[in-house]
């Protein structure tokens, strides 16, 4: 039985073939390629490279699922080991857009693995300079402000 | 812990060498995160504990109340102490808390003050809410605890102390219930489950010894999960017709005395050290099980279990015919764990998927009890080995078999001969190769042999890398 086959275009206009099965873990394209069944699904405000590791991601779990551990197997486990390195391996303003196209697309689990990474980064710096460094954040408050926020941020331990 | 430390250190340092290179391309996009909407900032700071995120309050405008409207709240107390809490809810401003986690890790908090933390995110119709008291031995339950029609997911973990809910209980929301060494009667079980007229999913960890646990008014319920790990009383009686999935993790008789909607099953033993003196009586409460969860579709058995197992077979205990279409095996490469796979096999009539997961996960006995219990019982072992199960290496043979390409492929070539010697149905196999025996870096190797082994049967045959 051959598998039914979409093609999704990236904002370059660059064409990728996929497996139905593969795509519809976005709920946002489930919806349209029942809507429009045999059309190109341009997807305009996505580049190459971040589609093409949003469809990597896809890959991955939809094979893996149908490998056909349960819920608590090492399959998921496995598969949870394999979402930790597949997002240490992008670097941030990567993270950024594939966090973003995971929200736009409706892939839940992409969207939490993303937000995930981005909150344990958040987690693991000493201070809100070290956050603002990291993620290039400006700083609009004067150093008065700061210092009251930081004040009130002091709950006793 | 350190080591942990370190390794996250390193990371970060690697991270910061990354950083650096993409400095330009990030100046060009400014403050992106800043730019996102709410939402995804509130999902993202609601993967971290509730006092990391308060600290974005100071990054700046943008973010300055966000943590206020979070819909999840994980507050503890070895950050801040409980004046710290009260002013961490006294700031937080959103209608409706959707998940509240309260960990409470010292003694000296007042009933009255945890009391009030409860009652805060109750009021805000919290629906996912996790208590832990680690260390609490004077805390009792309030009253308004036992009332709720918002709470869909419950989690308690105690210490091993009494949870009793008032006469009152009535959760006319929950889906999910989980307890953790929460020492419950078996009226108070019986008396919450008839008050959550929706639960569908009850755990039980380590919650003591029941006498019986009777859930056959509770027509909702289809999922249960049990653990518990003491001996030596009364068997547990599990009366269940509803249940469709039943996870049982045991070291002690349970009289499953009716599970027949059961289409899902999961078992386990819970043993460490020297069993070979419990080996009769775990052989008679794993068969008994096996004969309760016949009627599965899908079974799954840990590397205890199938030890066991190996005994009926070795002892040639009278076949059970199991209904299970799909069999999930959890096993180490080792002598003990085949004859229990092959005895499950030959009593599988209907099997069409085997699903095996090598892995280092789950306890086991070593080899030589099980060598010892069948030596005690005058079995010729040696003979016994050699002729049937003599390709496959004992506990201590396994790493030292294992440390070559060739020899993992022949070992990995007569289990799959051996499974499929045991079985005519079987249409789909999985191998998950895992565990620390096995160098993933042969995986990409043995792949391309598997080919050799499906010339001779109609077996779909399908090796995985595991990294349990």
């Amino acid at each position: 039985m051959s598998k039914k086959m979409i093609v999704l275009k990236s904002s370059e206009g660059v064409s990728f073939v996929v497996e139905e099965a593969v795509a519809r873990q976005s709920k946002i394209i489930s919806f349209l390629v029942e809507e429009f069944p045999d059309r190109e699904l341009p997807l305009t405000n996505m580049t190459s490279e971040i589609l093409r590791k949003t469809i990597e991601y896809c890959k991955k779990h939809v094979v893996e699922d149908d490998g056909g551990g349960d819920s608590s197997s090492s399959s998921s486990g496995d598969l949870k080991e394999w979402d930790v390195k597949f997002v240490a391996e992008i670097d941030q303003p990567r993270l950024m857009d594939l966090l973003m196209a995971a929200n736009y697309l409706d892939i839940p689990s992409l969207l939490d693995v993303t937000c995930q990474k981005v909150a344990d980064t958040i987690a693991a710096c000493n201070d809100e300079k070290e956050i603002r460094a990291t993620f290039n954040i400006e700083n609009d408050f004067t150093e008065e402000e700061v210092e009251a926020i930081r004040m009130e941020n002091q709950y006793p331990i | 812990m350190a080591d942990w430390l370190g390794r996250r250190r390193q990371r970060q340092r690697r991270k910061k060498t990354r950083h650096r290179k993409t400095k330009r391309a990030k100046d060009v996009r400014g403050d992106f995160i800043s730019s996102m909407p709410d939402e995804i900032l509130h999902h993202i700071l609601s993967f971290i504990v509730t006092i990391s995120a308060i600290r974005t309050s100071a990054l700046s405008r943008r973010w300055r109340h966000l943590w206020r409207e979070l819909t999840s709240l994980y507050i503890h107390d070895f950050g801040p102490q409980a004046r710290g809490i009260n002013q961490i809810l006294t700031h937080y401003t959103a209608p409706k808390i959707m998940c509240f986690h309260l960990g409470i890790y010292n003694d000296n908090h007042s009933t009255a003050q945890i009391n009030s933390w409860i009652e805060f995110a109750m009021s805000r119709r919290v629906q996912d809410l996790s208590l832990t008291f680690f260390n609490h031995r004077k805390y009792t339950f309030p009253d308004f605890f036992n009332l709720s029609s918002s709470i869909e997911q419950l989690s308690v973990k105690l210490r091993d102390r009494h949870m009793i809910p008032g006469a009152t209980v009535s959760w006319e929301s929950l889906r999910n219930l989980s307890l953790r060494r929460c020492r419950i009667r078996d009226e108070s079980i019986v008396k919450i489950i008839s008050r959550c007229p929706k639960l569908e999913f009850l755990a039980l960890y380590y919650c003591g010894v029941f006498n019986c646990l009777d859930l056959s008014k509770s027509l909702s319920l289809t999922r249960l999960e049990m653990k518990h790990h003491r001996w030596g009383s009364r068997p547990t009686k599990i009366i269940a017709p509803n249940i469709h999935y039943l996870r049982l993790e045991t070291s002690d008789t349970c009289n499953l005395v009716d599970v027949s909607s059961l289409t899902e099953a999961y078992l386990d033993i819970g043993i460490d050290g020297n069993f070979s003196f419990r080996v009769d009586f775990l052989l008679t409460m794993v068969l008994k099980m096996i004969a309760k969860v016949q009627n599965v579709e899908r079974l799954t058995v840990s590397k205890t279990v199938l030890q066991i197992l190996s005994v009926a077979e070795i002892r040639r205990f009278p076949f059970r015919v199991l209904r299970d279409q799909t069999l999930i095996v959890k096993i180490k490469f080792v002598r003990s764990v085949i004859p229990g796979i092959a005895w499950l096999l030959q009593n599988s009539p209907g099997l069409k998927k085997l699903i095996v997961h090598t892995t280092d996960k789950g306890s086991m006995m070593d080899d030589e009890y099980v060598d010892s219990y069948l030596d005690s019982q005058g079995l010729k072992l040696d003979k016994y080995w050699r002729l049937k199960y003599g390709a496959f290496p004992t506990s201590c043979e396994t790493h030292s078999m294992l440390r070559s390409k060739d020899s993992t492929w022949k070992l990995l070539a007569s289990f799959i001969e051996c499974l499929l010697r045991n079985t005519k149905t079987l249409e789909a196999l999985v191998v998950w190769l895992g565990g620390s025996d096995f160098n993933a870096k042969w995986f990409k190797g043995l792949l391309r042999m598997v080919p050799t082994l499906s010339d001779n049967t109609n077996v779909s045959i399908m090796l995985k890398l595991s990294n349990c």
